[in-house]
């Protein structure tokens, strides 16, 4: 089969999805109606809530989503084949992850712009709130744990991304302090940081950085020293002011996964790759079954809860219209699938492109990918970029360079959120340590940092993955259930909310059922432990949003 | 050039907007400071920021606004 002709099948469902599927969503389902003021038109105050641009936005919010995510799931899961991945990314994406984008920006506008969180607390209760936080938190956790892995194993994998990295952080920092400090216009600014950042990519394959003898003096594995440097780069960088490290890097990342995505389609219509590796591979060795684990694998692509947060929180206060929902909402999440969609021939036509039997030797074992699976996008990305004419240790150093970049930044960004729901916490039950932003970032840094070295020293980090994609379906099966709600409340057809959120509630609920039994019963009680805790919320919620929609018929309706 | 305007709004809402919240919070606690007897808190430099208040006449309005006040709560101080 040929790559391209997979990506017009995407492409294909994509515009079906944007032009049939979205506008019946907006008309019969939300009855999107311009002529009502959206929050950013009447709260206009020119920071929080301003009326922007629906192009602009869509920018915005897509470089907003998309990060590492997108990158590691289908990574793993083309290990079941080729053919379950791309249909879970693509019609996953159609049906119910851009689905569960727009109707958490719809519904947040309908709330005068108010977080999802938020919305949920008035609907389902005080402590259905409360479980929002905690999921949140336990996301946090995960995705740090490992995200840090990620980041240790393709430094020690390709030294060459090491200085790149590392030196976007002066960049960033000197770029935040130009534009808010100095007042200098951020276009040369720009410029300077990406001819920089460029150059130091050239000079990484130049002069790659290895650890190892610093390791070995220390006596310890390079993955575990990483994964300590990092935490303790991250422990302080949460806590410097959002301008100054935070905001640039992610505007500078923003620009990088669109030249990232550019880049790797470019490269697959110049390359034409033919996928060579198995269509579909139900039993592989030592991998869970395919259903349902290849729906928590895929998580961020196809469904994730984090968009949510961020759908309810800066987007929805800045949607000039209600109608521009469906192309910031709905077509924001198309882009990230099509990344996921992208890393899927990366993995298997890419990586194929110069050695056919390249695929099984990655893929042979579940055991295998946990060292394989991300250093497969960067080895097929790069192929395919080198069809392009770049050298492959430079297309290569710049996707690792990339990969990193975005998985530190979320990294970064989950111990400010972790800190803030300890401080909250703090406040709620009084503990006065927590309430301090110092010690709940030592606790937010320390809980991930424990959680991945307690694997085989940092090696086993990529085995929290499935468990981290079902607590994000799970957190967007909170925002659909929100939705569900408010459609019931404005009596409009509420099943293409519904059917989404049973089928997700129902594929978490086996998956991590299945993940603890499996795991307790190999005697890998860590996993089973951090599964059963995420089982133990699930059914908290499932118990919680019964109880809402009892409550809900339950109540004399309006008028009488 | 239409491009240059795009990429110049794209700036402005993924990194201006953050920047100019971070640049409001300190000023509302600047302001805080500056009318801290007008919420219970003694100013020992009440005197002195007297003479700041012409200037700050302008913060203080978009301040009350953005809490939604429709008028300056403080009786003294009236911008609106």
């Amino acid at each position: 089969m040929s790559g391209v002709a997979v990506v017009l099948f995407a492409f294909v469902c994509y515009l079906f999805g944007f032009f049939i599927y979205s506008k019946y969503l907006a008309r019969s389902v939300f009855s999107l109606d311009d002529s009502k003021p959206t929050p950013a038109q009447e709260f206009n105050d020119g920071v929080d809530f301003v009326p922007t641009n629906r192009w602009i936005l869509l920018g915005h919010h897509f470089t907003s989503i998309t990060g590492a995510g997108p990158i590691v799931g289908p990574a793993i899961a083309v290990i079941w084949g080729w053919v379950p991945a791309i249909l879970w990314v693509v019609l996953g994406a159609v049906f119910i992850g851009a689905v569960h984008d727009f109707s958490a920006l719809v519904t947040s506008i309908r709330h005068r712009a108010r977080s999802i969180g938020s919305i949920l607390g008035d609907y389902a209760g005080e402590r259905a709130r409360v479980l929002f936080l905690l999921l949140i938190l336990a996301l946090a956790i995960l995705v740090n744990a490992v995200f840090a892995y990620i980041i240790a194993l393709l430094f020690t994998k390709f030294p060459s991304s090491v200085l790149p990295a590392w030196v976007i952080i002066p960049l960033a920092i000197a770029f935040g302090w130009g534009v808010y400090r100095l007042r200098i216009n951020f276009l040369p600014l720009t410029l300077f940081a990406l001819a920089v950042l460029y150059l130091s990519v050239y000079l990484g394959t130049q002069f790659p950085i290895k650890i190892d003898p610093v390791a070995n003096a220390l006596g310890l594995d390079p993955i575990m020293l990483w994964i300590l440097i990092l935490f303790t780069y991250t422990f302080f960088a949460s806590s410097l002011p959002v301008w100054l490290l935070l905001q640039p890097r992610d505007f500078l990342n923003g620009l990088q996964l669109i030249t990232l995505l550019a880049l790797i389609y470019l490269g697959i219509f110049v390359a034409n790759p033919s996928i060579s590796a198995p269509a579909f591979n139900p039993d592989p060795e030592g991998a869970p079954p395919l259903f349902p684990f290849l729906f928590i694998t895929i998580a961020c692509g196809a469904l994730s809860g984090f968009h949510a947060l961020v759908s309810s929180g800066t987007t929805s206060k800045q949607l000039a219209k209600e109608s521009d929902a469906r192309t910031v909402g709905y077509l924001g999440f198309l882009g990230e699938s099509s990344l996921a969609v992208a890393v899927v021939i990366a993995c298997t036509a890419g990586l194929t492109l110069f050695s056919a039997d390249r695929f099984q030797e990655i893929y042979s074992s579940w055991a295998s990918i946990k060292k394989s699976a991300v250093p497969a996008v960067v080895e097929g990305g790069g192929n395919l970029i080198a069809s392009l004419g770049v050298p492959l240790d430079l297309a290569q150093t710049l996707i690792a360079t990339l990969i990193v970049l975005f998985a530190a930044t979320t990294m970064d960004t989950s111990v400010r959120i972790q800190r803030y729901i300890l401080n909250e916490l703090g406040y709620i039950y009084s503990v006065k340590p927590l309430k301090s932003p110092w010690i709940a970032s030592f606790i937010a840094v320390l809980s991930s940092m424990a959680l991945v070295l307690a694997r085989e020293g940092g090696k086993g980090g990529l085995i929290f993955w499935p468990v981290f994609g079902a607590s994000n379906q799970l957190l967007a099966g909170l925002a659909l259930i929100v939705a569900y709600l408010y459609l019931r409340k404005i009596q409009k057809p509420t099943w293409p909310i519904f059917l989404p959120l049973i089928f997700v509630l129902a594929i978490t609920t086996v998956a991590t059922f299945l993940n603890t039994m499996n795991n307790a019963l190999k005697g890998d009680y860590l996993l089973a432990v951090v599964s059963g805790l995420i089982l133990i919320l699930e059914m908290a919620i499932i118990f919680e949003s019964i109880r809402a929609v009892r409550r809900e018929r339950d109540e004399v309706p309006e008028g009488f | 050039m239409k491009c240059l305007k795009v990429f110049e709004e794209f700036y402005r809402v993924k990194v201006g907007l953050p920047i100019e919240r971070e640049r409001r919070s300190a000023e509302d606690l600047f302001l805080f400071l500056i009318f801290s007897d007008f919420f219970g808190l003694p100013n020992s430099h009440a005197l002195l920021v007297g003479e700041l208040l012409p200037l700050l006449l302008e913060d203080l309005h978009r301040w009350h606004k953005r809490l939604g006040l429709d008028h300056s709560p403080l009786d003294w101080l009236r911008c609106c």
